[in-house]
């Protein structure tokens, strides 16, 4: 292998792109390279503070691989700067071991191009194998879950069917009403605990877009978390536009004094032959911005309006740990995850002690890759 | 214990796992052959980087310092040595 040379891809490497695509297919590798937006839910308006772009790796005239980051102001440790997030690296390494520096060369690339840059994604996932092994902060982005209706939640929950008695079981359980009357039985246990979603005064509101109401939210908290991405109006109207029809946004405010306290953004979809979660009608918690101390009735108040919504199950992911002490004072119950955050090395130099830090990282399924496998 | 036994033991137990035990050759491509691959490298990196504090440069990140156990040999005597006998470190390893 020769030399490798790295730039931003464009509309005149599309021969070589579908090049590289044809080889990986030949070796029956569904990983491809493309030249479109690499961010399908991000809306790249006029005025758009988030940069989306594609990394190209070439030998010579031929492309051997790739990765597309986006690029937005994040808040580290209270001080604007840019950061970015990686996704989607692509080796043709994988059919091809004298290509096998292409990978750990752009993970270098990478980190040179964007000094202060993170994913997210699974640890098991080849890109998240090398990032940990060279050297990235990793930690789980804590998984919570609320079933809100047994049947479906039975009857479409792969993790739970996996194997054929235990699918039997669940089967049993969704058709004779014992899974119902499971679920009942939990809710008590949960409320006898304490933990169940209180939303007495509260206000929540189902809003179009955003205004600049939002930027009066994200003034008021960001400084409560040590590492946040843009939430501000301009950044909302780009990662949750409007013209998305999948996502609800939610404003919440209390009753009596009609302070406002802030936003979400969630789905209720009934997701088809999904991996995860099969038929059922999948409440999820995209993201969500309140000051910590609101996090408990707004983590409620989201869950209720999902159950409106129709949502047979709510799942979230979120890295802070007040907002994860939120969702289970709310009844809401942790589960495994495999989503993780990985820090490269510049970005993690910002925080000591990086452990004690992270629990006020703010990372939700709206970072990274966005809402996707939704809907 | 040599920087070439030391690397050999790490890519027969670390990266080939035990049930690959075994003896590798000094000039055996591990590369081409798909031996070590791109998540092996990174560990190798990483490996070098622990047990003799041989930091790995980007442009020190190519086939020609890691494609033979020899080649790594040189690579890491060279690196110790300092910058301009890295080279010839690797060219000598290749020429033998």
């Amino acid at each position: 292998m020769n030399g490798l040379d790295f730039r931003l891809g464009c509309a005149r490497d599309a021969a070589k792109v579908e090049a590289f695509n044809r080889r990986m297919s030949a070796a029956g590798n569904p990983h491809r390279v493309s030249l479109e937006k690499p961010f399908t839910t991000i809306a790249q308006n006029e005025g758009s503070p988030i940069v989306q772009e594609r990394v190209f790796c070439f030998e010579g005239d031929e492309l051997r691989g790739g990765a597309s980051a986006r690029r937005m102001t994040f808040l580290v440790n209270g001080r604007p700067e840019e950061v970015a997030a990686w996704m989607e690296p692509v080796s043709e390494g994988i059919i091809n071991p004298a290509f096998a520096m292409v990978a750990p060369r752009i993970e270098r690339e990478m980190r040179r191009r964007y000094p202060l840059i993170f994913a997210t994604g699974a640890l098991d996932s080849g890109a998240g194998e090398m990032m940990y092994r060279a050297g990235w902060y990793t930690r789980p982005i804590p998984f919570h879950f609320a079933v809100l209706r047994a049947h479906p939640f039975l009857r479409n929950i792969a993790h739970l069917r996996r194997r054929r008695g235990l699918k039997l079981l669940t089967d049993l359980a969704a058709a004779s009403g014992l899974g119902a009357v499971g679920l009942a039985l939990l809710g008590m246990v949960q409320r006898a605990r304490g933990r169940y979603p209180r939303t007495d005064g509260l206000i929540v509101e189902r809003v179009e877009g955003w205004g600049e109401w939002v930027d009066e939210v994200w003034e008021r908290v960001r400084g409560q978390y040590a590492l946040i991405g843009d939430r501000s109006s301009k950044a909302l109207v780009s990662l949750y536009p409007a013209e998305n029809e999948h996502l609800i946004r939610l404003r919440f405010s209390t009753a009596d004094t009609k302070r406002l306290l802030g936003w979400a953004v969630v789905t209720a979809s009934r997701v088809k032959d999904h991996k995860q979660f099969g038929n059922m009608v999948l409440g999820a918690i995209v993201d969500l911005l309140v000051a910590p101390e609101d996090a408990c009735a707004v983590a409620g108040g989201t869950v209720a309006a999902l159950r409106d919504a129709n949502a047979d199950l709510v799942v979230v992911n979120h890295s802070d740990r007040r907002w994860n002490e939120a969702f289970e004072r709310v009844g809401m119950l942790p589960a495994r995850t495999n989503h993780y955050l990985f820090l490269a090395p510049e970005l993690k130099k910002r925080f000591s002690p990086i452990d004690e830090c992270s629990e006020r990282f703010f990372f939700t399924r709206g970072d990274g890759h966005g809402p996707i496998h939704l809907w | 214990v040599s920087i070439e036994a030391d690397v050999e033991r790490f890519i027969l137990e670390e990266l080939l796992l035990a049930n690959r035990r075994g003896k590798i050759d000094p000039d055996q491509p591990l590369i081409a052959s798909g031996m070590v691959d791109s998540l092996g490298l990174i560990r190798l990196i990483g490996f070098l980087d622990e047990q003799y504090g041989v930091k790995v440069e980007d442009g020190e990140l190519v086939a020609d310092n890691f494609q033979t156990i020899a080649l790594i040999k040189a690579f890491v005597e060279g690196k110790r040595q300092g910058p301009r006998d890295c080279q010839a470190g690797a060219k000598a390893a290749a020429g033998r």
